[in-house]
């Protein structure tokens, strides 16, 4: 018999599909609609200079990055200013600033930047200083004010569902509390798998005690939330048209998922979701057309997935409740280097988008010295912990008190949100 | 708690009990059933280390599988290692093929600790296949890693520095005068060599003048040779700082300049530092995460030694460790996670599976393999970054990063799939474990107590507690009170096991069985 081997790329994610597409029995929504913060991670270190060109220091950019800098007629232009342009992919993003849903912190980071991809994004989820070492992410720490204790005694009448989601197959640093990960990590390539246990005694020694009895929590938080997540994602919802085929675009993959969560009637008020690629050494763009390459494909898939995901908050009406914003662990050099790529940097752009936001861009253009070397790195303006303590001050309805007991520093208000 | 660990290198004096030798095999086979332990029951612990410690033979290059992709240059059987490279299709089928022949390795390894060590250098010395783009240069990558397995760090991380992979991966090829690109020389004392805590000060210009130390390697397409270009190499000298002892690397000419190369991996293997990093590195691995004071001054710094004085061989140290009455102290056992591979592989070593497919011969059923612990989020060829996996570096938790609560669902649904009647099929043949079989090798599968004792004690690292002992018990009992209901249909089921009915009965309820223990916390520890 002739030995067939069909080596095809279907993963598992093929075999069993994603219940997205499930149809069930409606889900009565009547729990309270709270805010909803979607955290959207651009791991490997976003190139802020590509995304918001700043126009002003257009020669000084293209003298610094000359086989890189994008040709300044394919700069998309934005309505108020003449100072600022963006990355051509980014289509979506600029209608939803020119829609007043949209905008952007400049010069994002903090005191001594570290260059390390893993320090770094261990500095921007736990938000310690670049000095110290946090062992819980600062997200947890929010959310510790508000599940005291968590797990013990949740989820409860009160709180039925879990504090955060982290979509993808492995937990966040962001998400890690006093006592266990804060989240309920839901894959979107596999199903998700409602686990059911029925003892919990533990009896062993050594070093594995601690280790069982951490796997038991998770069986048990599992078990504990698996209904309320099963019954959202069953929720029958006739998503956006404007989604790419499951598969294309990862990161709308996940913010599908988030759409279906929210609108399944999940009251989970944290989302974290991510888009992997950015550490552009090389190829950021193509050697023959500085608007295309990887990093061009990388802000189409944000552009798209934050559009998709915003109709389908239109669709369910909860603009009002839903706001989302991006980070990176840093920026990317001034210079460019030889491979057409760019080196670990300092300082980026963030977005953030919603209805109650301030569209526009808070801080100033980067500054490009007039003589760069390839060393120079961007100078911060805001420092990220400010950033988020004044999200979770305005959004987030969190008091004064309990904003310092996370960023412990005195921080100035930055008017993301509206009055 | 059974007590503090001794921190001691000396080798254990006391016989090996039954419960060490799972503990040294666990923690460096994948999976270990019956088979290994009749293997290494007779001898002493020198003996079994010689055996562990041998490298493999160097397996069959990957071949060329029936795909849906037809690759006109390379027919079915042959190996496209060598092959010229066609498009982007053939190429993603290509990354496929060399996954599953992976995969097939970690199954088909013998007694050896080749392919444990194989995927600790590679969550140690990464590339990603997703941005390395070629397969030929992914084997090469794959080839060296296995071939230095058991063999010499330093040699290993020379020979990598300039493996057409990793200057692909890390923009080697790029880096050229006057244009550097630290990528590479970054990671190289961050990631694999020096690390940044424990007291490393090395500088930002540090890297910067390595980088340029290490400018004009180039990868060739055609030839899938890499060669030095004099004329891309950055001939002034690099100044290195206090860390290194201000060090300079005379910058020199014509082919010359590749020499520097050697003697920036000479100048990081001076610091002891780099020895110790890999010390801790191996520790976590076989040991435990938990690395403290303690741990530092009392076995890493002396393995680190022995490290040095070995000349940068790591099978010393290997044999050291685990032999020593450190790593035997009981409260080791059982704490670390398995790895996906080591889970999902391991369950299939483990258990006996009925399959219509020759599993360490028949391809089929490999690349199903290599997508299960892809899923568990260990896709071997593509880690999630520099670092690795996050098990391995990421404090406080470590290794239970590969717990949580998308992936312990899975881990149980994955094995499920194959504990029923059916069977796992892939595209013809199928797989499923054959429990009634496996119960055989105990000596009273039909006492359910002993039956346990034995199971678990076999399967699980972590002792189970007794509610869940009695909960087991309760399914194979189908929640009676008497033994002998157990009893009866298992010696029914040994004199008849051709009855359909009889074998279902013992079938339905092993299946539940092993549900239950393939979920406890205990089968998820090694």
């Amino acid at each position: 018999m002739k030995r067939k081997v069909f080596i095809k790329n279907t993963a598992l994610a093929a075999l069993l599909p994603f219940i997205l597409d499930a149809l069930s029995a409606c889900n009565s929504n009547t729990r309270k609609q709270n805010r909803i913060l979607v955290l959207i991670q651009l791991v490997g270190g976003n190139d802020g200079l590509n995304t918001l060109i700043p126009l002003d220091n257009y020669k000084k950019l293209t003298d610094a990055r000359p086989n890189l800098f994008i040709p300044e007629n394919k700069i998309l232009g934005i309505k108020g200013t003449s100072l600022t342009g963006l990355h051509p992919s980014l289509a979506g993003i600029k209608d939803l600033y020119e829609n007043g849903l949209l905008g952007f912190i400049q010069g994002v980071g903090y005191e001594n930047q570290n260059y390390s991809h893993f320090r770094s994004s261990d500095i921007w989820l736990t938000g310690s200083k670049s000095t110290e070492v946090l062992y819980t992410g600062w997200m947890a720490r929010y959310l510790e004010t508000r599940f005291k204790n968590y797990p013990e005694g949740f989820p409860n009448a009160q709180h039925p569902d879990p504090p955060a989601i982290k979509i993808g197959d492995t937990g966040s640093y962001l998400f890690q509390g006093t006592k266990m990960d804060m989240s309920i990590v839901i894959d979107p390539s596999t199903t998700f798998e409602p686990i059911s246990v029925d003892s919990f005694d533990n009896e062993s020694t050594g070093y594995a005690a601690a280790e069982v009895k951490s796997i038991r929590e998770i069986l048990q938080q599992t078990e504990r939330y698996s209904k309320v997540i099963k019954d959202a994602l069953a929720t029958s919802f006739q998503h956006s048209t404007l989604y790419p085929k499951s598969g294309v675009n990862s990161l709308a993959d996940q913010l599908k998922v988030v759409a279906k969560l929210i609108k399944g009637g999940l009251g989970t008020s944290i989302y974290l979701v991510d888009l992997k690629g950015f550490d552009t050494h090389s190829a950021q763009v193509d050697s023959s057309n500085t608007t295309k390459g990887l990093h061009a494909d990388l802000l189409a898939k944000l552009s798209q997935a934050v559009t998709c995901f915003w109709d389908d908050v239109n669709i369910m009406g909860r603009e009002k409740d839903i706001t989302g914003i991006t980070f990176s662990e840093f920026g990317r050099r001034i210079v460019s280097n030889s491979a057409y790529g760019t080196d670990h940097g300092a300082a980026q752009p963030l977005m953030f988008f919603g209805t109650n936001i301030n569209s526009g861009i808070i801080g100033t253009n980067p500054v490009i010295p007039d003589k760069v070397n390839n060393t120079d790195n961007l100078a911060m303006q805001f420092d990220f912990k400010n950033v988020f303590a004044s999200v979770l001050k305005k959004w987030m309805e969190t008091s004064d008190d309990k904003v310092k007991e996370i960023f412990p520093e005195n921080y100035p208000d930055i008017e993301i949100f509206k009055a | 708690m059974s007590g503090i660990p001794t921190y001691s290198l000396t080798p254990i004096k006391r016989e090996l009990k039954k419960e060490d030798l799972l503990h040294l095999l666990r923690r460096t086979l994948f999976g270990v059933g019956n088979k290994e332990l009749s293997f290494f029951k007779n001898k002493n612990i020198l003996q079994s280390l010689d055996i562990l410690l041998k490298q493999s033979p160097e397996p069959h290059a990957p071949l060329q599988e029936d795909s849906d992709v037809v690759d006109p240059l390379v027919p079915t059987g042959q190996t496209w290692i060598n092959a010229p490279y066609e498009n982007d299709l053939i190429e993603n089928r290509r990354g496929l093929m060399l996954k599953m022949w992976w995969t097939g390795q970690v199954i088909n390894r013998d007694y050896s600790l080749t392919e444990k060590m194989t995927l600790f250098w590679h969550n140690h010395f990464v590339t990603e296949m997703d941005i390395v783009k070629d397969s030929r240069y992914s084997y090469r990558y794959i080839a060296m890693l296995r071939s230095h397995s058991l063999g010499n760090f330093k040699k290993l991380i020379r020979e990598g520095t300039t493996n057409i992979a990793m200057l692909v991966y890390l923009n080697g090829n790029t880096n050229v005068k006057g244009e550097p690109n630290e990528n590479y020389s970054r990671e190289l004392m961050e990631l694999f060599t020096l690390g940044k805590e424990h007291g490393v000060n090395y500088t930002e210009d540090d890297i910067k003048a390595a980088a340029r130390v290490l400018c004009g390697w180039k990868d060739d397409k055609e030839t899938l040779q890499v060669k030095f270009h004099p004329s891309l190499h950055d001939s002034d000298d690099k100044k290195f700082s206090s860390f290194f002892d201000n060090h300079i690397i005379k910058g020199r000419t014509a082919t010359e300049g590749s020499n520097e190369t050697d003697e920036l991996i000479d100048m990081i293997f001076k610091k002891s530092e780099t020895a110790k990093f890999v010390c801790r590195n191996l520790y976590r691995w076989f040991v435990s995460s938990h690395v403290d004071e303690n741990i530092e001054s009392r076995i890493i710094e002396p393995l680190s030694k022995i490290l040095i004085n070995n000349n940068y061989e790591v099978v010393p140290v290997l044999r050291t460790l685990l032999s020593s009455e450190h790593f035997f102290n009981p409260v080791f056992r059982g704490c670390i996670v398995k790895n996906p591979v080591e889970f999902f592989i391991g369950a299939i070593q483990q258990f006996d599976v009925v399959t219509t497919a020759d599993l360490y011969k028949n391809h089929i059923p490999w690349l199903q393999f290599y997508f299960y612990t892809a899923d568990l989020s260990m896709d071997i060829g593509n880690p999630p970054s520099v670092a690795g996996w996050a098990a391995y570096y990421q404090p406080p938790k470590f290794h239970q990063w590969w717990v949580n609560s998308a992936s312990l669902g899975l881990r149980t649904k994955i094995l499920g799939d194959l504990s029923t009647s059916e069977g796992l099929i892939f595209n013809g043949p199928y797989i499923k474990f054959d429990f009634p079989h496996f119960l055989r090798q105990f000596q009273n599968p039909d006492n359910p107590d002993k039956l346990i004792e034995d199971c678990t004690k076999l399967l699980c690292a972590v002792e189970i507690s007794q509610t869940d002992t009695r909960n087991l018990k309760s399914i194979l009992l189908s929640g009676q009170q008497a033994d002998h209901y157990w009893t009866d249909a298992w010696n029914e089921y040994v004199i008849n096991s051709a009855d359909m009915m009889t074998k279902s009965v013992i079938e339905t309820r092993l299946q539940s069985f092993f549900l239950k223990l393939f979920k406890m916390p205990e089968y998820q520890m090694m």
